[in-house]
């Protein structure tokens, strides 16, 4: 966990200098920081040598990517029909509760952040928490507590 | 190249859409985001028209349909005027009560659509301002965000580095929707302040110091159209003779 994350230089030269790599260096930037620093934005701007208005464009329209810093672990609280149904919204409030944060927020400490979203197909186990790349299905109540003190552990 | 519109023989040349080919034989069909000068977008739609095509008429935008020989184009059925309609009031809701769109809906007489929201700006999103920025070379807007909250901005909502402050943007807005301030000191556009290059004979002003250095040779004198006419005319007096 606390590796020494890879400069934007270590990051750009594993990609060839054309446009068509600009998504997928957002992409790696974004996996490696967190977030597109304006910093890294222009560095990304300067190595394809395309205007940094079209990499903010790009930046801004998918919702993968961030120009604010997101936390370490991203949870995600699906509220797709089925997870509503199935009481989504109170696991939702146990999460808010648990961080003290509201949606599409980050904790001050930089490990958390909230974010809900609308289905992830995964209607046959709703109510379903993500948390990184871990799917947690027929979440209870107190569950999301347990879910979010594994990642504090993982950390320490 | 021969084709029709409703009737009409019109030439093209190769490579042209319908709309080059009409708005050049002044043959009229609307779009708010069609410029000869800036490379197309295709973004409102209203310029759709049927074409004929296997004895079946098709709707597509007249300006990305490049004309074939001996097409027929229809703009007067029921369809194109249903969709024609239909994207107009869209446009209303987007930039209520604005000349260009109320001058359109007064052509083709339609009503007004209730105003759900009121809106900050005009701006249909056409993208010509984009692309007439990045045909400078400048590129110093782009879309920004997504969806509701999509709009043409500068980089962080910040002056843009680049920005000359040319006005080309302003001046290809179809809804003329582009904030810009100009003033005795100087002109004021995309949160970015401009001085004036100023006339050195004559005071008036000639563009922004940024736009007359980035289009002219380094060191080139400032002297605007009239007082370099009157200018060379005297180099041409001298060197010929009264």
């Amino acid at each position: 966990m606390n590796d020494k994350k890879r400069s934007i230089e270590e990051i750009l030269i594993t990609f060839p200098s054309a446009k068509r790599f600009s998504l997928a260096i957002l992409q790696e930037v974004q996996k490696e920081y967190k977030y597109i620093s304006p910093d890294n934005l222009k560095a990304i701007s300067n190595y394809l040598a395309i205007p940094i208005s079209d990499i903010f464009s790009m930046a801004t329209y998918y919702k993968s990517l961030s120009l604010e810093k997101k936390g370490e672990f991203i949870i995600k609280v699906c509220d797709g029909t089925a997870c509503h149904i199935r009481g989504s919204l109170s696991v939702l409030d146990e999460v808010k509760r648990a961080l003290n944060i509201n949606e599409g927020e980050t904790t001050p400490d930089g490990l958390f952040s909230l974010e809900i979203v609308n289905c992830v197909g995964a209607c046959a186990m709703a109510p379903v928490v993500i948390c990184n790349q871990d799917y947690f299905g027929n979440v209870k109540l107190g569950k999301a507590k347990e879910i979010i003190n594994s990642c504090v552990k993982a950390v320490d | 190249m021969k084709f029709t519109i409703d009737g009409l023989e019109i030439s093209a040349e190769q490579d042209d859409t319908i709309m080059d080919a009409s708005r050049r034989a002044e043959v009229f069909i609307p779009g708010l985001c069609y410029s000869s000068s800036t490379e197309p977008t295709h973004s409102c739609r209203l310029c759709m028209v049927e074409v004929e095509e296997k004895n079946s008429l098709r709707l597509v935008a007249a300006c990305a349909y490049k004309v074939k020989e001996n097409l027929k184009v229809v703009t007067t059925t029921e369809r194109v005027s249903k969709v024609r309609k239909t994207i107009l009031k869209h446009l209303y809701s987007m930039a209520p009560e604005n000349p260009a769109i109320m001058e359109l809906m007064n052509l083709y007489k339609i009503e007004k659509a209730p105003i759900i929201k009121e809106k900050k700006s005009h701006c249909i999103l056409c993208g010509r301002c984009v692309k007439a920025c990045e045909k400078l070379g400048i590129s110093a807007i782009s879309t920004v965000n997504r969806g509701v909250t999509k709009e043409i901005n500068t980089p962080y909502g910040k002056p843009a580095e680049y920005c000359m402050g040319c006005g080309s943007c302003s001046e290809v807005c179809p809804t003329k929707c582009i904030t810009i301030k100009d003033n005795e000191e100087g002109r004021t556009i995309w949160h970015k302040h401009f001085e004036w290059a100023r006339c050195e004979k004559c005071g008036v002003i000639v563009t922004t110091k940024e736009h007359f250095a980035n289009s002219n040779p380094n060191n080139t004198p400032v002297v605007c159209p009239v007082c370099k006419r009157r200018y060379m005319t005297d180099v041409f007096a001298d060197t010929f003779g009264e």
